[in-house]
């Protein structure tokens, strides 16, 4: 008789969590994506609203969240004269497609003609898989879409509750401003692991942004930026696959690109202190960023046409 | 045949290709492995953690009455698919698990 009740009741328990437990966690996590997703403001939007102030732009700033923490805009415009704008957005907004129609639209609403420069810093040709993951998701929905997956895990809100949702901002040219929202806590345990993908994936498609960014702004400079990371102690020789990447990239580039000297690729250096990062190994915190940008200026030195004046620290330019 | 089977398994480990060729390669790094392991993301340690449990414990238990003659079968039991429910939607955050296949994860 007590063996059937506990069979009963372990059968009625099963039952119950079947029936109700497991549907009433699935229906909170709905909900809690809602929340979440509510919360969230597109970054894209952020410069839809500041175009309206920008004017003329001269040179632009394209890339994943590596151009978000780690070039300025504002200290380009110092450097070279010369207007700029970030238009770096998180994880390029997930995919190329969704990416260059949030160009495309950007473009309308300036005059690209008059857009000399162009930088894109991507950091896909050194994760492995990630340029696969980024063309594979060729969906055509809205970034207002609910997706499956919140910006930051439940865990993560039980931790640090909602203050992680203070959102980011960006200044008139469209840089990350470093304030409270910006949570700088890169440990050295937590460095890179250097890594680099099969250079032709890699080529294949730096050279189809190539051909994006000269279709959309035909009289601009293209440069394309490797960026920076952090290693830590690590010794890592990759001058191999910068120098056979760099040979390819060129290879497949179509002629009209060379002979015009139109497009380059800029191998930025690891960044050589922990002090410049940020909350992840590509992510630069202000003088990293500085830093960054110092060097890109000088890569650059031979096609900007303008006088730059580079200063050594971040401190006197500030001045 | 069986050797059809060991090259399938091994095709379908990855969903991309550059990484399937990574993997295969079988590149050995000695005690690298320790500072790479210690570079992941905390979300990630707790996953590797995760199925070094799941593994270890039907070797530990197998005389267990939840375990025993129920290869795997231990995660199928409601209040344990329940508890891995909410752990896996605890953790799922925007920032992980990229399109890695299911034998990959495995």
């Amino acid at each position: 008789m007590a063996l059937e009740l506990t069979m009963l009741s372990m059968v009625n328990a099963n039952r119950f969590i079947r029936v109700s437990a497991i549907p009433l966690v699935i229906v909170a996590y709905a909900v809690f994506l809602l929340i979440d997703n509510a919360n969230d403001f597109p970054p894209a939007e952020i410069h839809m609203q500041s175009i309206k102030n920008i004017g003329r732009v001269d040179g632009l700033l394209f890339g994943g969240s590596n151009a978000v923490y780690g070039l300025s805009a504002e200290s380009l415009s110092y450097f070279t004269g010369v207007r700029w704008y970030n238009l770096s957005v998180t994880n390029e907004l997930g995919s190329p497609k969704r990416y260059k129609n949030f160009i495309k639209d950007f473009s309308t609403r300036i005059d690209r003609m008059k857009v000399r420069y162009v930088v894109y810093s991507s950091l896909l040709p050194y994760e492995i898989g990630m340029i696969a993951a980024f063309k594979s998701d060729n969906s055509e929905k809205n970034i207002k879409d609910l997706e499956i997956k919140p910006n930051i895990s439940v865990l993560q809100y039980i931790r640090h509750g909602w203050q992680q949702k203070i959102p980011q901002r960006r200044n008139s040219y469209g840089d990350l401003v470093f304030d409270e929202s910006v949570n700088c806590d890169f440990s050295e345990k937590s460095h890179a692991e250097p890594q680099a993908v099969r250079e032709d994936s890699a080529v294949d498609f730096l050279v189809d942004m190539v051909a994006f960014f000269t279709s959309v702004f035909p009289y601009a400079s293209i440069q394309i930026v490797l960026p920076s990371e952090y290693y830590g102690g690590l010794s890592f020789d990759d001058s191999k696959y910068k120098q056979t990447l760099r040979t390819k990239f060129y290879g497949f580039l179509p002629e009209k690109y060379l002979t015009s000297n139109t497009v380059k690729i800029i191998f930025q250096p690891p960044f050589p202190s922990i002090a410049q990062v940020c909350n992840t190994h590509f992510h630069a915190n202000e003088d990293g960023r500085f830093w960054r940008t110092r060097n890109l200026v000088e890569s650059m030195s031979d096609t900007l046409q303008q006088q730059i004046s580079i200063p050594s620290s971040s401190a006197a330019w500030r001045r | 045949m069986i050797l059809g089977v060991v090259i399938g398994r091994a095709l379908f480990a990855e969903s991309d290709f550059d990484r399937l060729l990574e993997k295969l390669w079988f590149q050995y790094d000695g005690f690298v492995v320790s500072t790479k392991l210690a570079a992941l993301t905390n979300t990630s340690k707790f996953a590797l953690l995760l199925g070094v449990v799941f593994i270890v414990a039907e070797v530990v238990f197998q005389k267990c009455k939840y375990f025993n003659r129920r290869n795997y079968k231990f995660y199928r039991i409601p209040i344990i698919q329940l508890i891995l429910l909410m752990i896996t939607l605890a953790v799922a955050s925007d920032g992980s698990g990229v399109d890695y296949a299911v034998y990959g994860q495995r």
